[in-house]
C-alpha cells in the first residue's frame, strides 16, 4: 500500500514538473488565454504519455498557417524546457488550468484544433468537424502550391449548383470569402461532402491524384486527433 | 505390355496395314489434344498475368476492381463465345464475312471441343487487354458489358476474316495470303483498339493532366505484382503462340524459340530506348518491352528465323515508349499502356511477319496484304467500339462518379477493400 502510494506521489510529481515545463515551453509563442487552453489540452491528453511524445499534442495546437510556420520552434522550446534544469520553468499552472477549466468545460479543454485557428459558432460536431477538416486541409493543399484562395473562390462560384437553401448558401459564401469566420449549423452531410469534394477534384487536378489523396488522409487523420471527432468521425464527410 | 509395342512395331512396317496406321493416328491426335489442352490452359493462366500487371499498376484503392474484371471477363467470356463467339469465327462460313453454325457447340467431335478449349483462352484475352487501359475510373457494369460484346461479336467476327472457318468456307481475309499465325491482329490489335476506343470515351482520369495539360504520371501500387504478371504472361505465351499449331508438331521448338528472343529482345529495346532518351530504366516500361516483344512476334512465330524474331522484339520494345508518350500527348489516358503494347506492337508484328517471311523475305505484295488486314481490323474493330462504349455510357454508364474515384472503386463497386490492415487512409465511414 505504501508503495502503491509513493507511486502515484512520484507519478503526480512527473506530471506537474511536466506541466511546468509545457507551460514554459508554450509560453513565448501563445497568449496567456490560448496557453491555458492549450494546458489544459495537454492535461487531459497528453500528460498521461511519455514526455517526448509532442507531435500528438503539437499537431492539435498548431493548426493555423503562421502556428504550423513556427512548429519547429514550439517543439524545441519544449524539448529544452522538459530536458533542462528544473529552476527555468515557471511556476505550476495548476490553478489557472482549474479556473480555465470552471469557465469553460472540459470539452473546450479537449479540443486543441480551436487554438489560435476559427473558433467555430456551431454546436453541431458535424459541421465543427467539417470545418475543422475543411480549413486543414485547404492549408494543406495550401503548403504544396498557393492555390487556396482559387480554391475558395471557384467552391463559392459554384455553391448555387449545390446549396439548394439560399441563405445557407450565401451564409457559407461569406464563409468561403473569409467575411464569416464561423460557419453556422444548416449544411446537410451530402452538401458538406459535396464541398468538400469539390476542394479534393481542384486538389487533384493541380497537384495530382497521389498528392491530394496524401494531404486529404493527413487532414483526415488531424482531424482524428480531436476529441470532436469522438461525437462524428470525419471519415464520415469522405 | 512390351509383346504389345514389338507388336505395333512390327504392325507398323507392314505396307498395308490399315491397323498401324489407325494406332499412329489415334496416337497423333491424342497427343495433338493433350498439347492443344495444355497449351489452352497456360493461356488460361495469362488471366492470372494480366490481372497482377494491371492492378500492380493501378493504386491501392482500386486493386480489387481491376482483378474482378480480370477474373469475371474470363467467366463471362467463356459463356459468351460458346454461345456466339466461336460460331461466328470457326462456324461454315460460305461468305467469308461470318460463321453460321457451331453456336452452343454441343454433341460435337472432340476435336472440336478442344479447339473451342483453346479458342475461348484467346478470345478472353482479347477482351481483356482493354480491362488495364481502363483502370481506375470504369463503372463495373459497364465495363463487362463491353467486354462481353468484344467476345462474343467483336474479336469473332474480325478472327472469322482472318482465320477463316474450322469447317466450310474461308475468310476473305485469309483467302488473300494474311498471315497472323498466333494474332498480332487478331487477337491484340483487335484488343488494343478496344481499348483505344474505351478511353477516348472515358476520359483521363481525375488528375491525370494538370490544367495546363502537362501529363502527370499516377504511380502503381505494387511493382513486384507487376512482375510477376509479367512472367506469368510470359510463361502463358508459349501456349498461347505453341499452341496455336493446334497440334502436337515439332515446329513448336522454333515456334517458342522464336517468341522467347523476341520477349527478350523487346525487353532489351525498351530499355535502350530509356537509356537513349536519358530516362531512368524503369521496370514496368522494361516488363511492357517484353511483352511488346511477345505480343510482335505472335503473327510470325512460325513463319520467320530467329535473326528476325530478334529484330521484331527490338523494334516492339522501342514503340512501346513511343507509343506511350504519344497517347500522352494527345491527353489520352491508358492506365497499363495497353494501346501501345497490344495495339501499336501487334500492328508492327503483323508487318514483321509479311516482311520477314522465311524463304520470301521483303515480298511487295504479301506486306501489302499484311497492311490490308491492319487496316481491315481498325476500321471494324475501332469504330464498332466506339459505338459501343458511347453506347454503354449513355444507356448503363461508364465513367465512375469523381466521388466514386476519389474514395476507390474497391469500395464504391464492390464494398471490399484489397489491403484492409494497411489502407485506412482514405476509407470513409460508410457507403451513404
Amino acid at each position: 500500500m505504501d508503495s502503491d502510494n509513493s507511486s502515484l506521489e512520484a507519478l503526480d510529481a512527473r506530471v506537474a514538473r511536466n506541466r511546468r515545463a509545457i507551460y514554459t515551453g508554450l509560453k513565448p509563442f501563445f497568449p496567456e488565454d490560448e496557453l491555458i487552453a492549450a494546458l489544459s489540452l495537454w492535461q487531459a491528453r497528453y500528460s498521461g504519455g511519455p514526455a517526448y511524445a509532442l507531435h500528438g499534442f503539437l499537431n492539435e495546437i498548431c493548426t493555423t498557417p503562421p502556428l504550423r510556420k513556427i512548429r519547429n520552434d514550439v517543439h524545441r522550446s519544449l524539448r529544452q524546457a522538459l530536458f533542462g534544469p528544473d529552476n527555468a520553468l515557471e511556476s505550476d499552472p495548476l490553478l489557472q488550468i482549474e479556473r480555465w477549466k470552471s469557465t469553460h468545460g472540459n470539452g473546450g479543454a479537449s479540443s486543441g484544433g480551436n487554438l489560435g485557428a476559427r473558433h467555430s459558432a456551431s454546436s453541431n460536431p458535424k459541421t465543427q468537424v467539417f470545418e475543422s477538416l475543411f480549413e486543414h486541409f485547404l492549408s494543406l493543399v495550401d503548403e504544396k502550391q498557393p492555390i487556396g484562395l482559387h480554391l475558395r473562390s471557384y467552391i463559392d462560384t459554384h455553391l448555387e449548383k449545390v446549396l439548394s437553401n439560399g441563405p445557407v448558401s450565401v451564409q457559407v459564401s461569406r464563409w468561403l470569402r473569409g467575411k464569416d469566420a464561423r460557419l453556422d449549423d444548416g449544411l446537410d452531410l451530402a452538401e458538406m461532402r459535396t464541398i468538400l469534394h469539390m476542394a479534393y477534384v481542384l486538389a487533384c487536378e493541380y497537384l495530382g491524384p497521389a498528392m491530394a489523396d496524401s494531404l486529404l488522409s493527413e487532414a483526415v487523420q488531424h482531424c482524428e486527433l480531436q476529441a470532436i471527432s469522438r461525437l462524428f468521425p470525419p471519415r464520415k464527410l469522405l | 505390355m512390351l509383346l504389345k509395342w514389338v507388336g505395333l512395331g512390327v504392325l507398323a512396317l507392314l505396307p498395308e496395314s490399315s491397323y498401324a496406321d489407325d494406332a499412329v493416328a489415334n496416337l497423333q491426335s491424342s497427343m495433338d489434344t493433350v498439347w492443344l489442352i495444355t497449351a489452352g490452359a497456360l493461356v488460361f493462366f495469362m488471366q492470372a498475368g494480366f490481372a497482377l500487371l494491371e492492378s500492380g499498376m493501378a493504386r491501392a484503392k482500386n486493386t480489387v476492381n481491376v482483378i474482378m474484371k480480370n477474373y469475371v471477363d474470363a467467366c463471362l467470356g467463356a459463356i459468351a463465345f460458346w454461345m456466339i463467339g466461336y460460331g461466328l469465327m470457326f462456324g461454315i462460313n460460305p461468305s467469308g464475312w461470318f460463321g453460321q453454325d457451331h453456336f452452343f457447340l454441343g454433341n460435337a467431335e472432340h476435336l472440336d471441343y478442344s479447339l473451342l478449349f483453346f479458342q475461348t483462352m484467346f478470345a478472353a484475352t482479347a477482351a481483356t487487354i482493354a480491362s488495364g487501359a481502363l483502370a481506375e475510373r470504369t463503372r463495373y457494369g459497364g465495363y463487362l458489358i463491353g467486354s462481353t460484346l468484344t467476345t462474343a461479336v467483336i474479336y469473332p467476327v474480325y478472327g472469322s476474316w482472318a482465320w477463316g472457318s474450322l469447317y466450310s468456307g474461308s475468310g476473305w481475309l485469309k483467302e488473300m495470303g494474311f498471315v497472323d499465325f498466333a494474332g498480332s491482329t487478331v487477337v491484340h490489335s483487335v484488343g488494343g483498339w478496344v481499348a483505344l476506343a474505351g478511353i477516348i470515351v472515358l476520359g483521363p482520369r481525375l488528375g491525370r493532366f494538370g490544367p495546363d495539360g502537362t501529363s502527370r504520371t499516377i504511380q502503381g501500387h505494387n511493382l513486384p505484382a507487376v512482375a510477376l504478371g509479367g512472367f506469368i504472361l510470359w510463361l502463358g505465351w508459349f501456349g498461347f503462340n505453341g499452341g496455336s499449331t493446334a497440334a502436337a508438331t515439332t515446329n513448336i521448338g522454333l515456334i517458342n524459340l522464336n517468341t522467347h528472343i523476341a520477349a527478350s529482345a523487346g525487353a532489351v529495346g525498351a530499355m535502350l530506348s530509356m537509356a537513349l532518351f536519358g530516362r531512368p530504366i524503369l521496370m514496368s516500361n522494361t516488363i511492357n518491352g517484353s511483352i511488346a516483344g511477345l505480343v510482335a512476334i505472335t503473327a510470325g512465330c512460325a513463319t520467320m528465323e530467329p535473326l528476325y524474331a530478334m529484330v521484331t522484339g527490338l523494334v516492339a520494345g522501342v514503340l512501346v515508349l513511343i507509343g506511350g508518350a504519344f497517347l500522352d500527348k494527345i491527353r489520352l489516358d491508358d492506365v497499363v499502356g495497353a494501346v501501345s503494347v497490344h495495339a501499336f506492337a501487334g500492328v508492327w508484328g503483323t508487318v514483321a511477319a509479311g516482311m520477314f517471311y522465311a524463304g520470301d523475305l521483303f515480298d511487295p505484295n504479301r506486306i501489302w496484304v499484311q497492311f490490308i488486314g491492319i487496316a481491315a481490323a481498325f476500321l471494324w474493330t475501332f469504330p464498332v467500339a466506339l459505338f459501343m462504349y458511347w453506347l454503354i455510357s449513355k444507356l448503363f454508364g461508364l465513367r465512375a462518379s469523381t466521388v466514386d474515384e476519389a474514395r476507390g472503386l474497391d469500395y464504391t463497386e464492390h464494398y471490399e477493400i484489397g489491403y484492409p490492415e494497411f489502407q485506412r487512409d482514405m476509407l470513409h465511414g460508410g457507403k451513404n
